[in-house]
C-alpha cells in the first residue's frame, strides 16, 4: 500500500522506454538522451503520493488487524473508516459556513451547565451552537455597507451540498463496487476450486495463519461430506418453521415500535409540560434513547438464535436473513422516530421544535455510542473471560461483522438525519466513531479470535454499501425533504423564524436575484434543476439503471457458457503479466 | 506470440529481463544503449527516482543486509534466508514459492536484489490489476513450473491452505475427491490439468481474490 501507485506507473514508463528503444535501433542516441530526461516530472508526483499513503489514516493499526483476522474483519474497520471521513467533511462544512459566522453574531448565554447536560443535550446546550434554535435568521455583516452573510442560504446550502456530495460518493461507490462483485456469474457452483484463491495473504501473525489453515481444512472436509436432501415432510417442517420465525421477528420489530411510540409521545409530554431543569426531569428524558438502544441491542440476540434454529444449507443464507431482519427492526425503529418528530413534534406547540428534535437525536447518539462500548466490554471482554475460564468449551469470542456493521450503518443514519437540527451533530459523531474504533481495536486484538467461516468479504462489503443507501440515505434524504418542503419552522427560533417553510428562504432569493443580470444563470439552474419535476424524474431513473444495470448483468449470467467458451478461445494466447 | 505451455515457466521472468533497465557495471557493454555516458549514469537515475517512489520500501530492504553492505543496497543481493525474515512473509505458507517466482538470480538460490523486491510488492500491491495478480497466483501456485497445474500442484497447493497440523490435513481420500471436485469444475478442455486461462476464470469467479492477495508494507 505504501508504495504502489508509484512504483506501477514507474514500472510502467520504464517498460514503454525500453520497447520503443528496441523498435527503433536506429535512434540510439536520441535513447540516451531520453533516459537521461527520464522522470523527473514523475518523480515529484511519486514521492507526493508516497507521503500521501504514508498519512493514511490507522495504515499500521489496519495492517495489524489484517495480518490476525483477516480481510473479513478488515472490512468493518474500513467501513467505520469511511463514514469516519464522511463525518469529518460534514463537520468541516457545517462548522465553517454555518457555526463560525453564527460566533461572529453570538448572544450571550445565561443558563447555568450540568454534569448531566453532557448526556442529554438539553439545559445549557439549548443556547449553544449545537442546535438549530439557537442560530440567527440575520444577514451578518461586521463592515458597514460591506458584504453580508446570509444566515438563512448559509444553513441550507451548507447542508444541501453535503447531500448532494454524500449522495454522489455513495452512488458511485456503490455502483463500482457492485460491478465489480455482482457481474460474476455462478457464484454458487464451484465452490471447490475456488478454494485455491481463498489464502488471504494479508494475514501474517503465525498463530493466525495456523488458525486459518485448520478453519480452511475443517470447511474443506465439511464440504466434502455434506449432501443435503431432505425428504417431503422435512421440507414441509423447514418451511413451517421458516415462516414461524420470520412471523416472530416481524412481530417483535412491530412491538419494539409501538413500544418506541408511546414512550415517545410520554416524552413530548416531559418537553412540553415543565421547563424546570430538575434532575428528575433530565433523567426520565434518557428513559427514551436507553429504552431504543436496549431494543436495539437485545433483539439481535434473538433473531441470531431464531438463525441457528432454522438450520439453514448455507451459513451465507443465514448471515443473510439475520441482516435483513435485523435491518428491518433498526429501520422501522428510526422510522417511527422520525415520524413521531415531523408529526407530533412539529406540530405541538412547543417553543422550538427542531431543538426538541435535535436533542433527541443528540440522546440517541449518544446513548447508542455508550452501548456500544458497553456491548464490547459485555459481548467480547466478558465472553472472553468466560469463555477461557468458567465454560472452556464455548472458548473465544468471534467478533460479529454483520451486527457491528448495522450499529454503524444506524449510527449513521441518526446523524443524517440530526443535520439539520444539529449542525454539529457530525463533529459528536466524528469523535464517537474515533473512540468506537480504538476500543473495538483494542477490544478485538484482546478478545476476539479469527472468524472461522470464509466470509465473501467483497460481496458482504457491497451489500453494507447498499444497505447504507437504500433504506437509510434516501430514507433520510425523504425526511429531510419533507422537513424542508413541507413543515412550518418554529416562529421564535431558527434561522428560518417566519418563513412559510425552509425552503421558502431559497424561493425569496431566486426573486431578488431576478433582478440582476449578472445572476441570471443562477436563476436558470433554480428554475430548470431544482423546481423541476422532469429534472428529478430524470435523475431517479439515472439512479435506477446505475443500480439495475450491475443487477442486469448478473441476470444475463445465466448465459454464462458463453463466456467460458471465450475464456478458452483465450488459452492460446500469451499471458501479458505486465501493461 | 509465445507457445503455451512450458515457455510459460519463464515468460514472466524473460518479460523483466527485457523490461529492466540494464544492468551495467565497469567494462560491461550495454545491450540497447552503447553509448558509455547512458550506462553510467541511467542507472543510478532509474535508482534514485524509484528509492524516491518507494523509500519505506527501500528502507525496510536495505535493514535485510549486513551493515556494512547497506551503503549499496541498490545493488546487493539479499539471500533467501534473510528474505523469509520479514514479517510478511514468515508465517505465509507460500513463502518459498514466492521467493522463487520473484528473484531473478542466475544461480537459482533465490536471492532478491532490490529490483525484485519491489516487483514483488507490486504485484501484491493495491494498483496492481487483477490480470497480473492472477498470473503471478498462477505461478507461485505452479510448484513444478510446467505451466499448468495438475494434480501434484493442487495436492501441494491444498497441503499449504490446510497446514500441516494433524487434525486439519486431508486424508489421502478426502484429497482425491477434492482434487476431482476442483477439475470437474474447472478444467474446460478436459486436459487434466488447470492452465492459466482456466484459472484466470476460477479468478474471476471470485471477487475477493484481489483485496486477499495483497501484502502491505
Amino acid at each position: 500500500m505504501l508504495i504502489t501507485p508509484a512504483l506501477f506507473f514507474h514500472r510502467n514508463k520504464v517498460l514503454k522506454q525500453i520497447t520503443k528503444k528496441s523498435k527503433h535501433h536506429s535512434t540510439q542516441l536520441s535513447c540516451c538522451t531520453e533516459c537521461l530526461q527520464g522522470t523527473s516530472f514523475r518523480r515529484f508526483g511519486n514521492s507526493l503520493s508516497e507521503y500521501f499513503h504514508l498519512l493514511q489514516l490507522w495504515h499500521k493499526t489496519l495492517k495489524i488487524i489484517g495480518a490476525k483476522f483477516g480481510t473479513s474483519v478488515l472490512s468493518y474497520f474500513l467501513f467505520l473508516k469511511w463514514l469516519l471521513i464522511f463525518n469529518i467533511f460534514s463537520f468541516l462544512i457545517n462548522f465553517s459556513f454555518i457555526t463560525i459566522p453564527q460566533f461572529v453574531a453570538a448572544e450571550p448565554n445565561n443558563l447555568s451547565f450540568m454534569g448531566l447536560d453532557l448526556l442529554t443535550g438539553a439545559g445549557y446546550f439549548q443556547q449553544t451552537v449545537l442546535y438549530y434554535g439557537f442560530y440567527t435568521n440575520a444577514t451578518i455583516s461586521k463592515i458597514e455597507n460591506g458584504s453580508s452573510y446570509n444566515m438563512q442560504l448559509a444553513y441550507i446550502f451548507s447542508v444541501g451540498i453535503y447531500f448532494v456530495i454524500c449522495f454522489l460518493t455513495l452512488l458511485f461507490s456503490m455502483a463500482k463496487s457492485f460491478s465489480r462483485n455482482f457481474t460474476n456469474p455462478h457464484t454458487r457452483s464451484g465452490n471447490a476450486s475456488k478454494l485455491l484463491c481463498t489464502w488471504d495473504f494479508n494475514i501474517t501473525n503465525e498463530k493466525a495463519v495456523k488458525l486459518t489453515q485448520k478453519n480452511l481444512g475443517t470447511q474443506i472436509k465439511v464440504q466434502n461430506t455434506r449432501i443435503l436432501n431432505f425428504s417431503l415432510t422435512e421440507r414441509v417442517v423447514r418451511i413451517v418453521i421458516h415462516l414461524v420465525s420470520w412471523v416472530a421477528s416481524l412481530g417483535t420489530a412491530v412491538a419494539a415500535c409501538a413500544g418506541v411510540y408511546f414512550l415517545s409521545i410520554n416524552n413530548l409530554k416531559l418537553f412540553v409540560k415543565e421547563h424546570k431543569n430538575d434532575l428528575e426531569s433530565q433523567a426520565a428524558m434518557l428513559v427514551l434513547p436507553v429504552a431504543t438502544s436496549l431494543l436495539n441491542a437485545f433483539i439481535p440476540f434473538f433473531y441470531s438464535w431464531l438463525g441457528h434454529l432454522e438450520r439453514f444449507q448455507t451459513p451465507g443464507h443465514q448471515i443473510y436473513v439475520t441482516i435483513t431482519r435485523n435491518i428491518i427492526l433498526k429501520i422501522s425503529i428510526v422510522g417511527i422516530l422520525c415520524y413521531y418528530w415531523l408529526n407530533i413534534v412539529a406540530a405541538s406547540e412547543s417553543q422550538c421544535w427542531e431543538t426538541l428534535v435535535g436533542q433527541d437525536i443528540y440522546r440517541l447518539v449518544v446513548v447508542d455510542f455508550m452501548f456500544c462500548l458497553l456491548g464490547s466490554f459485555f459481548g467480547e471482554f466478558l465472553r472472553r473471560i468466560i469463555g477461557t475460564t468458567v465454560c472452556v468449551s464455548l472458548g473465544l469470542p468471534e467478533f460479529d461483522i454483520g451486527r457491528n456493521v448495522l450499529d454503524l450503518i444506524y449510527a449513521q443514519t441518526l446523524t443524517w438525519i440530526g443535520i439539520l437540527f444539529s449542525p454539529l451533530l457530525p463533529g459528536i459523531q466524528m469523535i464517537s466513531f474515533s473512540i468506537v474504533f480504538y476500543v473495538k481495536k483494542v477490544s478485538l486484538l484482546m478478545n476476539c479470535q479469527p472468524p472461522r467461516k470464509v466470509w465473501r468479504t467483497a460481496q458482504m462489503t457491497t451489500s453494507f454499501m447498499f444497505l447504507l443507501f437504500f433504506p437509510s440515505f434516501l430514507g433520510v434524504l425523504s425526511v429531510i425533504g419533507v422537513t424542508v418542503w413541507r413543515l412550518k419552522p418554529s416562529e421564535e427560533c431558527g434561522p428560518f423564524r417566519g418563513l412559510s417553510s425552509m425552503y421558502a428562504a431559497v424561493s425569496e432569493w431566486i426573486e431578488i436575484l431576478e433582478n440582476y443580470t449578472a445572476s441570471k444563470w443562477v436563476v436558470w439552474i433554480y428554475h430548470n434543476l431544482i423546481s423541476s419535476e422532469l429534472f428529478f424524474f430524470v435523475l431517479s431513473v439515472v439512479v435506477l439503471l446505475q443500480i439495475l444495470l450491475p443487477l442486469a448483468h448478473l441476470a444475463l449470467g445465466t448465459s454464462a457458457k458463453g463466456n467460458m467458451l471465450h475464456t478458452v478461445g483465450r488459452i492460446n494466447c500469451p499471458p501479458r503479466p505486465l501493461r | 506470440g509465445d507457445p503455451p505451455g512450458p515457455a510459460l515457466r519463464t515468460a514472466g521472468r524473460e518479460l523483466w529481463e527485457t523490461g529492466r533497465p540494464p544492468r551495467c557495471s565497469a567494462g560491461q557493454s550495454c545491450l540497447h544503449c552503447p553509448c558509455p555516458e547512458g550506462c553510467l549514469l541511467r542507472p543510478s537515475r532509474h535508482r534514485a527516482s524509484l528509492v524516491l517512489a518507494s523509500s519505506s520500501a527501500y528502507k525496510r530492504f536495505s535493514e535485510l543486509l549486513p551493515k556494512e553492505e547497506r551503503e549499496n543496497a541498490c545493488s546487493a543481493r539479499v539471500p533467501k534466508s534473510q528474505i523469509l525474515t520479514l514479517p510478511e512473509l514468515r508465517a505465509n505458507p507460500f513463502q518459498h514459492r514466492i521467493c522463487w517466482v520473484f528473484s531473478t538470480s542466475d544461480d537459482r538460490d533465490d536471492s532478491m536484489s532490490f529490483e525484485d523486491f519491489l516487483d514483488m510488492l507490486s504485484v501484491f500491491s493495491d494498483s496492481a490489476t487483477s490480470d497480473i495478480k492472477s498470473y503471478y497466483a498462477f505461478r507461485i501456485f505452479d510448484f513444478d513450473d510446467d505451466g499448468t497445474l495438475d494434480r501434484k500442484d493442487l495436492e501441494k497447493l491444498v497441503n499449504c491452505l490446510t497446514g500441516q497440523g494433524e487434525e486439519s490435513r486431508l486424508s489421502n481420500t478426502e484429497m482425491e475427491q477434492l482434487i476431482r471436485n476442483i477439475l470437474e469444475e474447472s478444467d474446460i478442455d478436459k486436459d487434466g490439468t488447470i492452465n492459466l486461462a482456466e484459472f484466470q476464470h476460477i479468478v474471476s469467479r471470485s471477487p475477493d481474490f484481489a483485496s486477499s492477495f495483497k501484502i502491505v508494507l
